[in-house]
């Protein structure tokens, strides 16, 4: 816990110290977040989700680079139906299933933007944290998976403004990954992210 | 603003607004049905080919301690159920002293419990807001408590589960520990549900059935 108590609190710094710094404005983005999941994520659930959204912050600290954080969430969600499972050596149980992931991944950001005329793409990186809890239910009880992890998101998109304000349309794609920790699996899913951005 | 712009506000705010209401874990509401599960275990030493004969008290006892206790309302939908599935797995039942030894003995109970949930709801977030109004109501608590923080609501829920449980054991394969004679367990299975009062004798039947079709081990004729 000390560990994320520490790259939140970076985090947060971070943001609020580029924020102040970032004479050449920046850029809000509040996109809905729609997952699919990769690897041992769509292993467990594949079913994609289209529960989620995601706050994003971005300072200009030169002309095309922006620094910022990230908080988002998405909750995916699958039944297999009634299904009979082994579980010991000798022992069988039957009934009815449902498995959720809940990410949450909260992350420092970089993005290089390639133009900022009519329309704006970028590339960029998110270096951070992700919560990730399953649960994985038979009939009212489960088997609840959580953890932290370290996690890494690259990331494309693009900007269209709306007319002459400073308000635009963003979408992006995004690869979300979670690493492996000594007790949990590893997590990732690709994001379709779309929403509004703020340019200021 | 342009028309675009709020169309696109609404296409972000409505499904927003679902997964906000709906949470961390939606579809969680579930029928009756789906809340049985079917649970089984056996013994893997024992060699059930070996076994032809059981026999099966009249009666499903009631499990639990004291106050709790309450007479099973169908007993003979349970009874029913193992009797004929134990014939189908290859057992003779035995009924009547004369008809000699049983290979096994088939013992079943039942227990009802209530499990309650208690949580507490906050009206609103500590601090946020509301304190700033003197005179709306809330106000009138702050005799009793600090500015900007307002008791919150218990909530309380509760279900019901029955659960039916039954062993097959051989009261001459025991193990003496501490003193106690204790039978073998060759086989054990058991059924539980949340309780709605409707169609407890489907699910029971269907839960009976599972429990031998995944157990195909305890068949005498393997």
């Amino acid at each position: 816990m000390k560990k994320n108590k520490f790259l939140l609190s970076a985090v947060l710094v971070v943001l609020f110290g580029f924020s102040s710094f970032s004479q050449g404005g920046g850029v809000w983005n509040f996109d809905w977040n729609i997952g699919f999941g990769t690897g041992e994520t769509a292993d467990f659930v594949s079913a994609p989700s289209f529960r989620g959204f995601s706050i994003d912050g971005r300072g200009f600290v030169t002309d095309n680079i922006t620094v910022g954080g990230i908080a988002g969430w998405n909750t995916f969600y699958e039944s297999d139906g009634v299904v009979t499972r082994k579980f010991g050596e000798t022992g069988t149980v039957n009934g009815y299933n449902r498995k959720y992931v809940n990410t949450l991944p909260i992350m420092i950001n970089s993005h290089y933007y390639f133009a900022q005329t009519t329309i704006m793409p970028y590339a960029g990186i998110g270096v951070g944290t992700m919560y990730v809890e399953t649960r994985d239910f038979m009939g009212i009880y489960y088997i609840q998976d959580k953890a932290w992890h370290f996690a890494l998101a690259p990331e494309l998109g693009i900007v269209l403004p709306l007319g002459n304000s400073n308000t635009g349309i963003n979408a992006n794609v995004k690869y979300n990954w979670a690493a492996k920790t000594r007790d949990t699996p590893s997590a990732s899913y690709v994001s379709l992210n779309i929403g509004i951005s703020y340019v200021f | 603003m342009s028309k675009l712009f709020y169309n696109v506000i609404a296409l972000l705010v409505i499904p927003l607004g679902i997964t906000m209401l709906q949470g961390c874990y939606p579809n969680d509401g579930l029928t009756a049905e789906q809340t049985d599960l079917v649970v089984s275990t056996y013994n893997d030493s024992v060699d059930f080919n070996t076994l032809s004969t059981y026999f099966m008290a009249d009666t499903v006892y009631v499990l639990g301690d004291g106050d709790n206790k309450e007479a099973v309302k169908n007993p003979e939908v349970i009874l029913d159920n193992i009797a004929s599935n134990m014939a189908a797995a290859g057992y003779s039942r035995i009924t009547e002293e004369g008809q000699g030894k049983p290979d096994v003995v088939v013992l079943a109970g039942a227990v009802k419990s209530t499990t309650v949930n208690v949580g507490w709801w906050y009206p609103w977030y500590p601090g946020w807001g509301w304190g700033g109004y003197p005179g709306w109501g809330w106000g009138g608590w702050g005799g009793y408590y600090p500015p900007g923080y307002y008791p919150p609501y218990p909530t309380y829920s509760s279900y019901t589960t029955g659960t039916i449980v039954w062993d097959m054991t051989n009261p001459d394969d025991y193990d003496v520990i501490d003193g106690d004679t204790l039978a073998r367990v060759y086989w054990t299975a058991g059924v539980q549900g949340v309780l709605n009062g409707g169609n407890t004798s489907t699910r029971i039947k269907r839960g009976i059935d599972q429990a031998f079709a995944q157990s195909p081990q305890i068949n005498t004729n393997n």
